[in-house]
């Protein structure tokens, strides 16, 4: 009887799974599907549901679990996507590939209304074209615990002696950066031996004081829990996850801090370009930006924004703030000595 | 009947181990072009591998750290075998079992717990501090390669301890018998009986636990702290941000021929002594 039953439902799956796949081509045509590669998070139903009634369309979200996954998705081909989230760092990379073709411009008004800073960078851009849009921004904070460390906004805090013992720096070439940027060291991605030399040194005199390096997120967010460590260079997410289990922390930025941008790329030979624009205007849209601070939390790229999420959404968040630090933020770019960067991370950490 | 029995063993050996340590090898001798990797034969990744500042130094941390825990491991493992097989008469078996089931829970959560027991706010700084002996937690106990090492200890002895139980389990009761009969000391049966029979065992799980330890990744990357770095995190490090693949299949290929050595030369003692 059970058997029977699972045969009788399993044929009538594989049946309807036929059926479909000949309609798919079909619906294709009449509505259309836009497919997207994405973060987990980035695609949400607040923002992408009403795209999709809109327009009549159907959004196939993909999700990656690492950059180098859609690296590699685009470098075989990309042909299954129309459009894709890449990282500042690697914005330069998937366009020179030609990965990515250019953006027009006029198709998505609401470019005009992002953050000047975030339209001209560098990451986007080729021979005066752009290729990307900017949608989220992720400034790497400094978390502290309130209880040990009450006061003070300054980046040397990490070097602090009184904290000995109790400091935790993310294990990645971000570091370098913000720590460069203490310095007073301005092209922080491109770095001379000299400059590369003394940004170790300074990590080399930290050490002794460091608790230990961490690289997930949930390993720094341990380190708080349990003690382990007062302060670290950090995400915005660990320190609201840190918030919500009840551990008293606050965080500041450095002075610059570095921070990642994710943009919206259009993949090269789509065949819906025009359906591709008309997303990547949608997602940069005051309400959609508004959507995307208030129900994800991440930094929205469009500051009109503000008249579309909760007024608490925009304070507790520190947007007011925001504006002046995405204008001084070093914004991840392509390292060129990017391997010769791991290797003083290495050797900061074999001296 | 031989092709069916034999042929998915070889092609599982070829698909398995010699294609992909060949690929390795290869690799090794590549370099990486714009994200791209090149087939170009060079031996730059060897010399960046022995001429860089920080290689030799962690892979001196590695064998450091192999060698120490293969040492204690075997100490304690040799002891703890010898004490099962010897001395627990009927509750041998259930003791055996006992020292089996850690093995079934997850290396990471037999590494992370450590953290727990170590760390400032975890079992042994709470206690001393409820005890009163201390007013500041002590720090030194985590992050560093003393964590480390114990983390490994912890995870190998039984590792040595199985296969000697094993060894010492076959060693006829009336050899042991005839030794002290004609007039040896316990001390003596035990050098000149026991252990030269029982070193196969030793080698076996020696073996084991120096390349594992050598090798390892998760005991380093949860508790070694800032100095802590081992080869595998290096060699992980090139697979991933660094998209050095080239420099990572060298680092392996080092790697594989110093702990090669190791074992040649552990089969050669076990030979010698054995």
């Amino acid at each position: 009887m059970q058997r029977r039953h699972f045969l009788r439902t399993s044929t009538a799956f594989a049946v309807g799974a036929a059926a479909g796949l000949r309609l798919r081509p079909a619906i294709a045509q009449e509505g259309g599907t836009l497919r997207l590669l994405t973060w987990e998070g980035y695609a949400d139903d607040a923002w992408v549901k009403n795209f999709e009634d809109a327009h009549g369309v159907q959004v196939a979200k993909t999700y990656v679990g690492s950059n180098d996954e859609y690296m590699a998705k685009l470098a075989a081909g990309g042909g299954d996507y129309d459009l894709v989230v890449i990282v500042s760092s690697l914005g330069r990379r998937a366009i020179n590939a030609g990965f990515v073709e250019p953006l027009d411009l006029s198709l998505i008004p609401n470019f005009q209304s992002i953050y000047p800073r975030l339209q001209s960078g560098g990451f986007i851009r080729k021979d005066d074209q752009v290729f990307g849009a900017p949608t989220f921004v992720a400034i790497s904070p400094i978390t502290v615990n309130t209880e040990v460390i009450p006061e003070g906004n300054d980046f040397g805090l990490l070097f602090d002696e009184r904290f000995a013992g109790r400091i935790a720096m993310w294990d990645d070439v971000s570091t370098l950066g913000d720590v460069a940027a203490w310095m007073g060291i301005e092209d922080v991605w491109n770095m001379s031996d000299d400059q590369l030399e003394a940004v170790k040194q300074k990590l080399i005199e930290q050490k002794p004081m460091v608790r230990t390096y961490w690289s997930q997120a949930g390993e720094a967010i341990d380190l708080f829990m349990n003690g382990e460590v007062v302060i670290s260079n950090s995400w915005s997410y660990i320190t609201s996850e840190l918030k919500a289990r009840g551990l008293p922390v606050r965080e500041f930025y450095g002075s610059p801090p570095s921070a990642a941008v994710d943009s919206h790329f259009i993949v090269s030979g789509t065949p819906s370009r025009e359906l591709a624009h008309a997303f990547i205007d949608h997602i940069l849209s005051p309400q959609s930006q508004g959507a995307i601070a208030e129900i994800s939390g991440y930094t929205p790229s469009n500051p009109q924004s503000v008249d579309f999420m909760p007024a608490e959404t925009w304070k507790t968040m520190g947007l007011d703030a925001v504006g002046e630090v995405v204008e001084r933020m070093n914004i991840w770019e392509d390292i060129p000595r990017r391997s010769r960067y791991l290797e003083v991370l290495s050797e900061v950490k074999a001296a | 009947m031989a092709v069916i029995f034999l042929g998915p063993a070889a092609l599982y050996a070829l698909v398995f181990l010699i294609l992909p340590y060949a690929n390795l090898l290869a690799y090794s001798f590549w370099k990486v072009e714009n994200y791209a990797v090149v087939r170009d034969f060079n031996l730059g990744n060897f010399q960046r591998a022995i001429t860089g500042s920080s290689y030799l130094p962690v892979l001196g941390n590695s064998l450091l750290v192999a060698v120490i825990v293969t040492a204690i491991s075997a100490v304690l493992g040799y002891a703890l075998a010898f004490y099962v097989a010897f001395f627990t008469g009927r509750a041998r078996h259930t003791l055996f079992f006992l020292m089996v089931i850690p093995l079934w829970t997850s290396f990471l959560l037999r590494a992370f717990i450590w953290r727990l027991i170590l760390g400032r706010e975890g079992i042994i700084n709470s206690g001393l501090s409820w005890l009163g002996v201390t007013d500041e937690p002590i720090s030194v106990l985590l992050f560093n390669r003393f964590s480390v090492c114990i983390a490994l200890v912890y995870v190998f002895v039984p590792f040595v301890a199985i296969p000697v139980y094993a060894a010492l389990e076959k060693i006829p009761r009336e050899a042991i018998e005839a030794s002290m009969d004609l007039g040896a000391t316990a001390a003596t049966t035990f050098r000149r009986v026991i252990l030269p029979l029982s070193i196969p065992g030793i080698v076996a799980g020696g073996i084991v636990t120096f390349c594992l330890s050598f090798g390892d990744f998760v005991a380093p990357a949860l508790l070694g702290g800032p100095s802590g770095l081992m080869i595998s995190s290096v060699i992980i490090t090139q697979f991933g941000s660094a998209f050095d693949w080239p420099f990572g299949s060298a680092l392996a290929v080092i790697v594989i021929v110093i702990i090669g050595t190791a074992v040649i030369l552990a089969r050669r003692l076990e030979r010698r002594h054995g």
